[in-house]
Protein backbone atom coordinates (compact mmCIF):
# COMPACT_ATOMS: atom_id res chain seq x y z
CA UNK A 1 0.00 0.00 0.00
CA UNK A 2 2.60 2.56 0.93
CA UNK A 3 2.29 5.68 2.99
CA UNK A 4 -0.29 8.11 1.81
CA UNK A 5 0.05 11.79 2.31
CA UNK A 6 -2.83 13.70 3.83
CA UNK A 7 -3.66 15.31 0.54
CA UNK A 8 -3.83 11.94 -1.19
CA UNK A 9 -6.11 10.53 1.45
CA UNK A 10 -8.27 13.60 1.24
CA UNK A 11 -8.56 13.24 -2.51
CA UNK A 12 -9.46 9.57 -2.24
CA UNK A 13 -12.09 10.44 0.26
CA UNK A 14 -13.47 13.08 -1.96
CA UNK A 15 -13.78 10.66 -4.83
CA UNK A 16 -15.99 8.37 -2.79
CA UNK A 17 -17.76 10.87 -0.64
CA UNK A 18 -20.99 12.59 -1.46
CA UNK A 19 -20.95 16.29 -1.83
CA UNK A 20 -19.13 18.03 0.98
CA UNK A 21 -21.33 19.48 3.67
CA UNK A 22 -20.75 21.21 6.98
CA UNK A 23 -20.72 17.90 8.79
CA UNK A 24 -17.72 16.78 6.78
CA UNK A 25 -15.65 19.68 7.91
CA UNK A 26 -13.69 19.04 11.12
CA UNK A 27 -10.23 19.51 12.60
CA UNK A 28 -7.40 17.15 11.93
CA UNK A 29 -6.66 14.91 14.92
CA UNK A 30 -4.37 16.68 17.39
CA UNK A 31 -5.13 20.12 16.05
CA UNK A 32 -6.88 21.12 19.26
CA UNK A 33 -6.46 19.66 22.86
CA UNK A 34 -9.19 19.46 25.48
CA UNK A 35 -8.49 20.50 29.06
CA UNK A 36 -8.13 17.72 31.72
CA UNK A 37 -11.32 17.02 33.56
CA UNK A 38 -10.79 16.81 37.31
CA UNK A 39 -12.74 13.79 38.41
CA UNK A 40 -14.11 13.27 41.86
CA UNK A 41 -11.45 10.67 42.75
CA UNK A 42 -8.67 13.15 42.17
CA UNK A 43 -9.74 15.42 45.00
CA UNK A 44 -9.69 13.47 48.35
CA UNK A 45 -12.77 11.69 47.03
CA UNK A 46 -14.91 13.57 49.49
CA UNK A 47 -12.99 12.33 52.54
CA UNK A 48 -12.28 15.72 54.02
CA UNK A 49 -14.79 15.52 56.80
CA UNK A 50 -14.44 11.91 57.79
CA UNK A 51 -12.37 9.89 60.22
CA UNK A 52 -9.92 9.44 57.37
CA UNK A 53 -8.84 12.99 57.85
CA UNK A 54 -7.34 12.13 61.18
CA UNK A 55 -6.37 8.60 60.27
CA UNK A 56 -2.83 7.40 59.65
CA UNK A 57 -1.66 8.39 56.23
CA UNK A 58 -0.25 5.90 53.77
CA UNK A 59 3.48 5.78 53.12
CA UNK A 60 5.17 8.04 50.61
CA UNK A 61 4.66 7.01 47.06
CA UNK A 62 1.29 5.37 47.73
CA UNK A 63 -1.50 6.24 45.33
CA UNK A 64 -5.12 5.27 45.38
CA UNK A 65 -5.67 1.68 44.41
CA UNK A 66 -3.04 -0.80 45.39
CA UNK A 67 -1.53 -0.44 48.80
CA UNK A 68 1.55 -2.44 47.88
CA UNK A 69 2.39 -0.65 44.65
CA UNK A 70 3.72 2.82 45.25
CA UNK A 71 4.05 5.27 42.41
CA UNK A 72 7.63 4.47 41.62
CA UNK A 73 6.85 0.83 41.02
CA UNK A 74 3.76 1.18 38.87
CA UNK A 75 5.17 3.31 36.09
CA UNK A 76 7.97 1.67 34.13
CA UNK A 77 9.31 5.06 33.26
CA UNK A 78 10.40 5.45 36.86
CA UNK A 79 13.06 2.76 36.42
CA UNK A 80 15.22 5.43 34.93
CA UNK A 81 15.77 7.12 38.26
CA UNK A 82 14.50 4.86 41.05
CA UNK A 83 15.06 1.31 39.92
CA UNK A 84 17.67 0.56 42.58
CA UNK A 85 15.91 2.35 45.42
CA UNK A 86 15.70 -0.87 47.45
CA UNK A 87 19.34 -1.70 46.88
CA UNK A 88 20.89 1.58 47.99
CA UNK A 89 22.93 1.63 51.17
CA UNK A 90 22.38 4.26 53.84
CA UNK A 91 24.88 5.52 56.36
CA UNK A 92 23.11 7.58 59.02
CA UNK A 93 25.34 10.56 59.68
CA UNK A 94 27.13 11.45 62.88
CA UNK A 95 28.73 14.86 62.90
CA UNK A 96 31.87 15.71 64.82
CA UNK A 97 29.78 18.23 66.71
CA UNK A 98 27.46 15.49 67.93
CA UNK A 99 30.41 13.31 68.81
CA UNK A 100 31.97 16.09 70.84
CA UNK A 101 28.67 16.66 72.60
CA UNK A 102 28.35 12.99 73.48
CA UNK A 103 31.86 12.97 74.92
CA UNK A 104 31.33 16.18 76.87
CA UNK A 105 28.06 15.05 78.38
CA UNK A 106 29.50 11.71 79.42
CA UNK A 107 27.66 9.45 77.02
CA UNK A 108 30.93 8.25 75.55
CA UNK A 109 34.22 7.49 77.25
CA UNK A 110 37.11 8.72 75.08
CA UNK A 111 39.59 6.65 77.06
CA UNK A 112 38.15 3.57 75.36
CA UNK A 113 37.83 2.89 71.63
CA UNK A 114 34.59 4.27 70.19
CA UNK A 115 32.96 2.01 67.68
CA UNK A 116 29.44 1.47 66.38
CA UNK A 117 28.49 -0.63 69.41
CA UNK A 118 29.55 2.07 71.84
CA UNK A 119 27.61 4.67 69.90
CA UNK A 120 24.46 2.59 69.73
CA UNK A 121 24.69 1.80 73.44
CA UNK A 122 24.36 5.50 74.21
CA UNK A 123 20.92 5.31 72.55
CA UNK A 124 21.61 8.78 71.18
CA UNK A 125 22.55 7.35 67.82
CA UNK A 126 20.53 4.81 65.91
CA UNK A 127 21.43 2.46 63.10
CA UNK A 128 18.83 0.00 61.81
CA UNK A 129 20.18 -2.79 59.56
CA UNK A 130 16.67 -3.74 58.46
CA UNK A 131 16.42 -0.36 56.71
CA UNK A 132 19.53 -1.02 54.63
CA UNK A 133 21.58 1.12 56.99
CA UNK A 134 25.17 0.02 57.04
CA UNK A 135 26.76 2.05 59.81
CA UNK A 136 28.14 5.36 60.95
CA UNK A 137 28.97 8.11 58.52
CA UNK A 138 31.30 10.67 60.06
CA UNK A 139 30.58 14.15 58.75
CA UNK A 140 32.72 17.21 59.21
CA UNK A 141 30.17 19.53 60.77
CA UNK A 142 31.83 20.85 63.91
CA UNK A 143 35.34 20.06 62.76
CA UNK A 144 36.69 23.30 64.21
CA UNK A 145 35.01 22.64 67.54
CA UNK A 146 36.31 19.12 67.69
CA UNK A 147 39.91 20.17 67.52
CA UNK A 148 39.50 22.75 70.24
CA UNK A 149 40.28 22.17 73.84
CA UNK A 150 37.34 21.74 76.17
CA UNK A 151 37.13 23.77 79.34
CA UNK A 152 35.81 21.48 82.00
CA UNK A 153 35.52 22.92 85.52
CA UNK A 154 38.41 25.27 85.14
CA UNK A 155 40.80 22.71 83.71
CA UNK A 156 41.51 22.53 80.00
CA UNK A 157 40.56 19.07 78.90
CA UNK A 158 41.56 17.84 75.50
CA UNK A 159 38.61 15.60 74.87
CA UNK A 160 39.31 14.95 71.25
CA UNK A 161 41.91 12.18 71.30
CA UNK A 162 39.70 9.33 70.26
CA UNK A 163 40.05 5.95 68.62
CA UNK A 164 37.11 5.96 66.23
CA UNK A 165 35.84 3.11 64.14
CA UNK A 166 33.20 4.19 61.63
CA UNK A 167 31.85 2.88 58.34
CA UNK A 168 32.22 5.99 56.20
CA UNK A 169 34.18 9.16 56.76
CA UNK A 170 34.72 12.32 54.79
CA UNK A 171 38.23 13.61 54.25
CA UNK A 172 37.71 16.71 56.38
CA UNK A 173 36.31 14.67 59.24
CA UNK A 174 39.33 12.35 59.16
CA UNK A 175 41.61 15.37 59.12
CA UNK A 176 39.86 16.95 62.10
CA UNK A 177 40.19 13.81 64.20
CA UNK A 178 43.83 13.23 63.26
CA UNK A 179 44.78 16.81 63.87
CA UNK A 180 43.49 16.44 67.40
CA UNK A 181 45.66 13.38 67.88
CA UNK A 182 42.98 10.77 67.39
CA UNK A 183 42.66 7.82 65.05
CA UNK A 184 39.96 7.00 62.52
CA UNK A 185 39.37 3.65 60.85
CA UNK A 186 36.63 2.76 58.39
CA UNK A 187 35.43 -0.82 58.66
CA UNK A 188 32.72 -2.80 56.92
CA UNK A 189 30.06 -4.76 58.80
CA UNK A 190 27.87 -7.13 56.82
CA UNK A 191 24.16 -7.01 57.77
CA UNK A 192 24.22 -9.96 60.19
CA UNK A 193 27.32 -8.77 62.01
CA UNK A 194 25.80 -5.32 62.03
CA UNK A 195 22.66 -6.62 63.74
CA UNK A 196 24.82 -8.06 66.49
CA UNK A 197 26.98 -4.93 66.80
CA UNK A 198 24.07 -2.53 66.97
CA UNK A 199 22.26 -4.31 69.82
CA UNK A 200 24.55 -6.83 71.51
CA UNK A 201 22.21 -7.42 74.43
CA UNK A 202 19.39 -8.49 72.16
CA UNK A 203 21.79 -10.73 70.24
CA UNK A 204 23.05 -12.46 73.36
CA UNK A 205 19.52 -12.97 74.64
CA UNK A 206 18.84 -15.04 71.54
CA UNK A 207 21.58 -17.45 72.50
CA UNK A 208 23.38 -16.94 69.19
CA UNK A 209 27.14 -17.22 68.88
CA UNK A 210 28.99 -14.04 67.96
CA UNK A 211 28.99 -13.90 64.15
CA UNK A 212 32.06 -13.55 62.01
CA UNK A 213 32.29 -10.51 59.79
CA UNK A 214 32.36 -11.12 56.08
CA UNK A 215 34.45 -9.18 53.58
CA UNK A 216 32.95 -6.19 51.79
CA UNK A 217 31.19 -6.68 48.43
CA UNK A 218 32.92 -5.88 45.18
CA UNK A 219 31.62 -2.34 44.89
CA UNK A 220 32.88 -1.46 48.39
CA UNK A 221 36.23 -3.19 48.19
CA UNK A 222 37.74 -0.12 46.58
CA UNK A 223 36.66 2.04 49.50
CA UNK A 224 37.90 -0.17 52.32
CA UNK A 225 41.23 -1.05 50.74
CA UNK A 226 42.02 2.62 50.20
CA UNK A 227 44.36 4.24 52.72
CA UNK A 228 42.90 7.66 51.95
CA UNK A 229 39.66 6.49 53.54
CA UNK A 230 41.63 4.79 56.35
CA UNK A 231 40.12 1.51 55.28
CA UNK A 232 40.59 -1.45 57.60
CA UNK A 233 41.86 -3.56 54.71
CA UNK A 234 44.49 -1.03 53.65
CA UNK A 235 48.10 -1.67 54.60
CA UNK A 236 49.29 0.23 57.69
CA UNK A 237 52.30 1.86 55.95
CA UNK A 238 49.95 3.20 53.28
CA UNK A 239 47.70 4.57 56.01
CA UNK A 240 50.67 6.30 57.63
CA UNK A 241 51.65 7.85 54.33
CA UNK A 242 48.09 9.00 53.71
CA UNK A 243 48.04 10.56 57.15
CA UNK A 244 51.07 12.71 56.40
CA UNK A 245 49.72 13.51 52.96
CA UNK A 246 46.42 14.71 54.35
CA UNK A 247 48.17 16.92 56.89
CA UNK A 248 50.16 18.53 54.11
CA UNK A 249 47.11 18.85 51.89
CA UNK A 250 44.93 20.60 54.45
CA UNK A 251 47.77 22.35 56.23
CA UNK A 252 48.08 21.31 59.83
CA UNK A 253 50.89 19.90 61.88
CA UNK A 254 50.59 16.27 62.85
CA UNK A 255 50.75 15.90 66.61
CA UNK A 256 53.57 13.79 67.97
CA UNK A 257 52.57 10.39 69.25
CA UNK A 258 55.08 9.98 72.02
CA UNK A 259 52.33 10.07 74.65
CA UNK A 260 52.49 6.46 75.84
CA UNK A 261 49.62 6.79 78.25
CA UNK A 262 47.04 6.32 75.54
CA UNK A 263 49.14 4.46 73.02
CA UNK A 264 47.61 1.05 73.64
CA UNK A 265 44.12 2.43 73.45
CA UNK A 266 44.81 4.32 70.21
CA UNK A 267 46.53 1.32 68.68
CA UNK A 268 43.61 -1.02 69.37
CA UNK A 269 42.12 -2.38 66.18
CA UNK A 270 39.67 -5.13 65.55
CA UNK A 271 40.53 -8.16 63.49
CA UNK A 272 38.67 -8.08 60.15
CA UNK A 273 36.48 -10.92 61.43
CA UNK A 274 35.89 -9.48 64.86
CA UNK A 275 32.68 -7.77 65.91
CA UNK A 276 33.40 -6.91 69.55
CA UNK A 277 36.64 -5.94 71.20
CA UNK A 278 37.98 -8.74 73.33
CA UNK A 279 35.55 -11.34 71.98
CA UNK A 280 36.14 -13.70 69.11
CA UNK A 281 33.55 -14.90 66.58
CA UNK A 282 31.97 -18.21 67.52
CA UNK A 283 31.90 -17.56 71.24
CA UNK A 284 28.59 -17.57 73.06
CA UNK A 285 28.16 -14.98 75.77
CA UNK A 286 25.85 -16.17 78.54
CA UNK A 287 24.75 -13.30 80.72
CA UNK A 288 22.80 -15.45 83.19
CA UNK A 289 25.88 -17.40 84.23
CA UNK A 290 28.31 -14.62 83.29
CA UNK A 291 30.31 -17.09 81.24
CA UNK A 292 31.77 -17.49 77.77
CA UNK A 293 31.22 -20.70 75.85
CA UNK A 294 33.81 -21.47 73.22
CA UNK A 295 33.37 -24.13 70.52
CA UNK A 296 35.80 -27.00 70.19
CA UNK A 297 34.52 -28.60 66.99
CA UNK A 298 37.32 -28.17 64.40
CA UNK A 299 34.86 -27.41 61.62
CA UNK A 300 33.32 -24.63 63.63
CA UNK A 301 36.72 -23.29 64.60
CA UNK A 302 37.75 -23.29 60.97
CA UNK A 303 34.58 -21.48 59.93
CA UNK A 304 34.80 -18.81 62.61
CA UNK A 305 38.50 -18.24 62.14
CA UNK A 306 37.88 -17.54 58.48
CA UNK A 307 41.06 -19.06 57.12
CA UNK A 308 39.75 -19.61 53.63
CA UNK A 309 41.51 -21.68 51.04
CA UNK A 310 41.16 -20.69 47.41
CA UNK A 311 41.05 -24.25 46.17
CA UNK A 312 38.50 -25.63 48.61
CA UNK A 313 35.88 -23.49 50.26
CA UNK A 314 35.92 -24.04 53.97
CA UNK B 1 22.11 -37.23 105.00
CA UNK B 2 19.96 -37.78 107.96
CA UNK B 3 20.14 -40.36 110.58
CA UNK B 4 17.08 -41.85 112.12
CA UNK B 5 17.89 -41.98 115.71
CA UNK B 6 15.96 -41.69 118.85
CA UNK B 7 16.92 -38.12 119.12
CA UNK B 8 14.26 -37.34 116.56
CA UNK B 9 11.71 -38.25 119.09
CA UNK B 10 12.76 -35.25 120.96
CA UNK B 11 11.70 -33.07 118.04
CA UNK B 12 8.12 -34.05 118.30
CA UNK B 13 8.14 -33.81 122.00
CA UNK B 14 9.09 -30.27 122.68
CA UNK B 15 11.91 -27.90 122.38
CA UNK B 16 14.87 -29.87 121.17
CA UNK B 17 18.18 -29.09 122.61
CA UNK B 18 16.74 -28.65 125.97
CA UNK B 19 17.23 -31.77 127.96
CA UNK B 20 14.35 -33.09 129.92
CA UNK B 21 15.73 -32.04 133.16
CA UNK B 22 15.01 -28.46 132.16
CA UNK B 23 11.40 -29.29 131.62
CA UNK B 24 9.26 -28.17 134.48
CA UNK B 25 7.07 -30.36 136.55
CA UNK B 26 3.88 -29.35 138.20
CA UNK B 27 5.76 -28.74 141.36
CA UNK B 28 8.00 -26.10 139.88
CA UNK B 29 5.09 -24.20 138.40
CA UNK B 30 4.32 -22.91 141.78
CA UNK B 31 7.38 -20.81 141.45
CA UNK B 32 10.14 -22.61 143.15
CA UNK B 33 13.48 -22.46 141.44
CA UNK B 34 15.07 -25.60 140.15
CA UNK B 35 18.10 -26.91 141.75
CA UNK B 36 20.04 -27.11 138.52
CA UNK B 37 22.12 -24.17 137.28
CA UNK B 38 19.31 -21.96 136.16
CA UNK B 39 19.89 -19.46 133.35
CA UNK B 40 17.61 -17.11 131.48
CA UNK B 41 17.16 -19.82 128.97
CA UNK B 42 16.01 -22.17 131.64
CA UNK B 43 13.54 -19.65 132.89
CA UNK B 44 12.23 -19.28 129.39
CA UNK B 45 11.96 -22.99 128.94
CA UNK B 46 10.19 -23.18 132.25
CA UNK B 47 7.62 -20.69 131.05
CA UNK B 48 7.15 -22.22 127.64
CA UNK B 49 7.16 -25.79 128.56
CA UNK B 50 3.90 -25.37 130.33
CA UNK B 51 2.20 -26.41 127.16
CA UNK B 52 4.77 -29.01 126.15
CA UNK B 53 4.51 -32.66 126.76
CA UNK B 54 6.68 -33.47 129.67
CA UNK B 55 9.35 -35.96 129.11
CA UNK B 56 8.77 -39.00 131.15
CA UNK B 57 11.29 -39.37 133.86
CA UNK B 58 11.89 -42.95 132.84
CA UNK B 59 13.21 -41.90 129.39
CA UNK B 60 16.23 -40.02 130.40
CA UNK B 61 17.68 -37.82 127.76
CA UNK B 62 21.28 -38.73 127.46
CA UNK B 63 22.71 -35.36 126.66
CA UNK B 64 26.26 -36.58 126.62
CA UNK B 65 25.51 -39.16 123.92
CA UNK B 66 23.52 -36.58 122.04
CA UNK B 67 26.35 -34.08 122.06
CA UNK B 68 28.88 -36.73 121.10
CA UNK B 69 26.70 -37.86 118.20
CA UNK B 70 26.18 -34.33 116.97
CA UNK B 71 29.87 -33.66 117.11
CA UNK B 72 30.54 -36.80 115.07
CA UNK B 73 28.00 -35.80 112.42
CA UNK B 74 29.36 -32.28 112.16
CA UNK B 75 32.87 -33.64 111.86
CA UNK B 76 31.82 -35.86 108.99
CA UNK B 77 30.09 -32.93 107.30
CA UNK B 78 26.76 -34.63 107.51
CA UNK B 79 23.52 -32.99 108.34
CA UNK B 80 22.32 -33.41 111.76
CA UNK B 81 18.77 -33.45 112.83
CA UNK B 82 19.28 -29.89 113.97
CA UNK B 83 19.91 -28.74 110.42
CA UNK B 84 16.80 -30.38 109.16
CA UNK B 85 14.78 -28.86 111.92
CA UNK B 86 16.32 -25.46 111.34
CA UNK B 87 15.50 -25.68 107.72
CA UNK B 88 11.97 -26.75 108.44
CA UNK B 89 11.56 -23.94 110.92
CA UNK B 90 13.03 -21.43 108.52
CA UNK B 91 10.71 -22.55 105.74
CA UNK B 92 7.69 -22.22 107.94
CA UNK B 93 8.83 -18.81 109.07
CA UNK B 94 9.43 -17.64 105.54
CA UNK B 95 6.03 -18.86 104.45
CA UNK B 96 4.43 -16.95 107.27
CA UNK B 97 6.41 -13.85 106.44
CA UNK B 98 5.48 -13.92 102.72
CA UNK B 99 2.44 -11.69 102.55
CA UNK B 100 2.81 -10.81 98.86
CA UNK B 101 -0.20 -12.95 97.89
CA UNK B 102 1.66 -13.77 94.63
CA UNK B 103 0.80 -16.94 92.81
CA UNK B 104 3.44 -19.69 92.87
CA UNK B 105 4.24 -19.05 89.21
CA UNK B 106 5.02 -15.43 89.84
CA UNK B 107 6.97 -16.27 92.97
CA UNK B 108 9.09 -18.57 90.85
CA UNK B 109 9.78 -15.86 88.32
CA UNK B 110 10.59 -13.34 91.00
CA UNK B 111 12.99 -15.77 92.63
CA UNK B 112 14.63 -16.29 89.23
CA UNK B 113 13.89 -19.96 89.11
CA UNK B 114 13.58 -21.78 85.81
CA UNK B 115 9.92 -22.13 84.87
CA UNK B 116 8.88 -25.48 83.41
CA UNK B 117 8.23 -25.96 79.73
CA UNK B 118 4.53 -25.69 79.01
CA UNK B 119 4.16 -25.48 75.22
CA UNK B 120 5.51 -27.35 72.24
CA UNK B 121 7.05 -24.28 70.72
CA UNK B 122 9.32 -23.99 73.71
CA UNK B 123 11.08 -27.11 72.48
CA UNK B 124 11.98 -25.51 69.16
CA UNK B 125 15.66 -24.92 68.68
CA UNK B 126 15.46 -21.13 68.78
CA UNK B 127 13.27 -21.21 71.87
CA UNK B 128 15.72 -23.55 73.61
CA UNK B 129 18.60 -21.26 72.71
CA UNK B 130 16.76 -18.31 74.20
CA UNK B 131 16.01 -20.42 77.27
CA UNK B 132 19.66 -21.20 77.74
CA UNK B 133 20.54 -17.55 77.24
CA UNK B 134 18.06 -16.49 79.90
CA UNK B 135 18.62 -19.11 82.60
CA UNK B 136 22.06 -20.45 81.86
CA UNK B 137 23.21 -23.91 82.84
CA UNK B 138 20.36 -24.54 85.24
CA UNK B 139 17.90 -24.36 82.33
CA UNK B 140 18.98 -27.89 81.46
CA UNK B 141 19.40 -27.11 77.76
CA UNK B 142 22.21 -28.83 75.91
CA UNK B 143 24.65 -26.02 75.00
CA UNK B 144 25.58 -27.88 71.83
CA UNK B 145 22.37 -26.56 70.32
CA UNK B 146 23.77 -23.06 70.27
CA UNK B 147 26.12 -23.59 67.34
CA UNK B 148 25.21 -24.57 63.79
CA UNK B 149 25.01 -28.25 62.92
CA UNK B 150 27.13 -29.87 60.23
CA UNK B 151 24.32 -29.62 57.71
CA UNK B 152 23.68 -25.99 58.51
CA UNK B 153 27.36 -25.27 58.20
CA UNK B 154 27.43 -26.91 54.78
CA UNK B 155 24.50 -24.77 53.68
CA UNK B 156 26.17 -21.63 54.95
CA UNK B 157 29.41 -22.46 53.16
CA UNK B 158 27.50 -23.10 49.94
CA UNK B 159 25.93 -19.67 50.29
CA UNK B 160 29.29 -18.12 51.06
CA UNK B 161 30.69 -19.57 47.88
CA UNK B 162 28.31 -17.36 45.92
CA UNK B 163 27.80 -14.41 48.20
CA UNK B 164 31.26 -14.13 49.67
CA UNK B 165 33.84 -14.89 47.03
CA UNK B 166 37.47 -15.38 47.92
CA UNK B 167 38.67 -11.96 49.07
CA UNK B 168 42.10 -11.88 47.43
CA UNK B 169 40.48 -12.66 44.08
CA UNK B 170 38.02 -9.83 44.54
CA UNK B 171 40.80 -7.41 45.42
CA UNK B 172 42.90 -8.55 42.48
CA UNK B 173 39.99 -8.16 40.10
CA UNK B 174 39.26 -4.71 41.45
CA UNK B 175 42.87 -3.64 41.07
CA UNK B 176 42.98 -5.02 37.55
CA UNK B 177 39.84 -3.10 36.67
CA UNK B 178 41.29 0.08 38.11
CA UNK B 179 44.47 -0.40 36.12
CA UNK B 180 42.62 -1.09 32.90
CA UNK B 181 40.50 1.99 33.40
CA UNK B 182 43.54 4.15 34.06
CA UNK B 183 45.23 2.74 30.98
CA UNK B 184 42.19 3.38 28.83
CA UNK B 185 42.01 6.94 30.05
CA UNK B 186 45.67 7.65 29.51
CA UNK B 187 45.46 6.19 26.00
CA UNK B 188 42.49 8.33 25.17
CA UNK B 189 44.21 11.43 26.51
CA UNK B 190 47.30 10.72 24.42
CA UNK B 191 45.13 10.17 21.38
CA UNK B 192 43.30 13.42 21.89
CA UNK B 193 46.55 15.33 22.41
CA UNK B 194 47.96 13.94 19.18
CA UNK B 195 44.79 14.84 17.32
CA UNK B 196 44.80 18.32 18.72
CA UNK B 197 48.08 19.04 17.03
CA UNK B 198 46.77 18.27 13.57
CA UNK B 199 43.34 19.65 14.18
CA UNK B 200 43.53 22.76 12.02
CA UNK B 201 44.69 20.88 8.95
CA UNK B 202 42.13 18.13 9.32
CA UNK B 203 39.34 20.63 9.84
CA UNK B 204 40.21 22.57 6.69
CA UNK B 205 40.31 19.39 4.61
CA UNK B 206 37.02 18.26 6.04
CA UNK B 207 35.30 21.54 5.29
CA UNK B 208 36.54 21.51 1.69
CA UNK B 209 35.27 17.98 1.28
CA UNK B 210 31.95 18.95 2.75
CA UNK B 211 31.54 21.78 0.26
CA UNK B 212 32.32 19.46 -2.61
CA UNK B 213 30.01 16.83 -1.35
CA UNK B 214 27.33 19.36 -0.74
CA UNK B 215 27.66 20.60 -4.28
CA UNK B 216 27.47 17.09 -5.67
CA UNK B 217 24.60 16.22 -3.46
CA UNK B 218 22.92 19.43 -4.37
CA UNK B 219 23.14 18.61 -8.05
CA UNK B 220 21.85 15.08 -7.60
CA UNK B 221 19.26 16.21 -5.19
CA UNK B 222 18.17 19.06 -7.41
CA UNK B 223 17.52 16.65 -10.26
CA UNK B 224 15.56 14.36 -8.03
CA UNK B 225 13.53 17.15 -6.59
CA UNK B 226 12.82 18.42 -10.07
CA UNK B 227 11.40 15.04 -11.01
CA UNK B 228 9.25 14.86 -7.91
CA UNK B 229 8.02 18.35 -8.47
CA UNK B 230 7.05 17.60 -12.05
CA UNK B 231 5.08 14.50 -10.99
CA UNK B 232 3.49 16.41 -8.19
CA UNK B 233 2.42 19.21 -10.48
CA UNK B 234 1.14 16.79 -13.04
CA UNK B 235 -0.92 14.57 -10.76
CA UNK B 236 -1.74 17.02 -8.00
CA UNK B 237 -0.21 15.42 -4.94
CA UNK B 238 3.15 14.50 -3.50
CA UNK B 239 4.45 10.94 -3.93
CA UNK B 240 7.46 9.44 -2.16
CA UNK B 241 10.05 8.55 -4.83
CA UNK B 242 10.62 5.21 -3.03
CA UNK B 243 7.00 4.35 -3.60
CA UNK B 244 6.67 1.66 -6.32
CA UNK B 245 4.01 3.70 -8.03
CA UNK B 246 6.52 6.50 -8.64
CA UNK B 247 8.16 4.82 -11.61
CA UNK B 248 4.83 3.81 -13.12
CA UNK B 249 3.47 7.30 -12.67
CA UNK B 250 6.56 8.77 -14.22
CA UNK B 251 6.23 6.46 -17.22
CA UNK B 252 2.56 7.30 -17.47
CA UNK B 253 3.37 10.99 -17.38
CA UNK B 254 6.03 10.65 -20.04
CA UNK B 255 3.68 8.60 -22.25
CA UNK B 256 0.96 11.20 -21.85
CA UNK B 257 3.41 14.01 -22.57
CA UNK B 258 4.62 12.18 -25.62
CA UNK B 259 1.05 11.80 -26.76
CA UNK B 260 0.42 15.45 -26.18
CA UNK B 261 3.63 16.35 -27.95
CA UNK B 262 2.66 14.16 -30.85
CA UNK B 263 -0.79 15.69 -30.98
CA UNK B 264 0.62 19.22 -30.88
CA UNK B 265 3.14 18.27 -33.54
CA UNK B 266 0.35 17.00 -35.73
CA UNK B 267 -1.70 20.10 -35.05
CA UNK B 268 1.29 22.25 -35.88
CA UNK B 269 1.88 20.45 -39.15
CA UNK B 270 -1.81 20.78 -39.98
CA UNK B 271 -1.79 24.44 -39.06
CA UNK B 272 1.27 25.07 -41.20
CA UNK B 273 -0.37 23.26 -44.08
CA UNK B 274 -3.49 25.26 -43.69
CA UNK B 275 -1.42 28.44 -43.46
CA UNK B 276 0.41 27.65 -46.62
CA UNK B 277 -2.82 26.77 -48.33
CA UNK B 278 -4.63 29.95 -47.23
CA UNK B 279 -1.69 32.14 -47.98
CA UNK B 280 -1.38 31.00 -51.38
Amino acid sequence: MGSKSATERALNYLRRAPRVTLTDVRDNPGARTKGRLVRKKDNMAGQQYNDLRGAGKPPLGWIWGDFYKPWQRIYPGATFFNQDINLRREYPPLSLLELQRLIDLGWLDPSLPIDLTALCNTRQYRCDPSLRQFGVQLTDEGASVFAAKVNLEGASVFAAKVNLEVQWASETAIAAVERAGGVVTTAYYDPIALTAAVDPLKWFEKGEPIPRRHSPPADLIGYYTDARHRGYLASPPAVEAARSELALKIGYALPDRTDDAQHDMLAARKDPLQVFFGLAPGWVVNLADQTLLKPKNPRLLHYYSGRLDASKDS
Amino acid sequence: MRLNVNFRLAVSVGRIGYPARYATTSASQSGSVQKSDATNEDKLSQQQSDTDVVYSSTDTFREDIYLEFNREMLFRGLETADDDIDRQRLKETEEKRNVSRMRPWHQMLVNKQVPPVQFNWQLDRNALKARYAKYGKKSGVNPGLLWPTDKELDEQLALNRDMQPYLPDVVRKHNAEQKAEALRQSKRIAEVEANEKKYAKVLAAFEAEQLKAVKEIDEVEAKRQEKIREIQEYFGYWIDPKDPRFGAMQAQKEAEEKKVAKATQKADILRKKVATVTNT
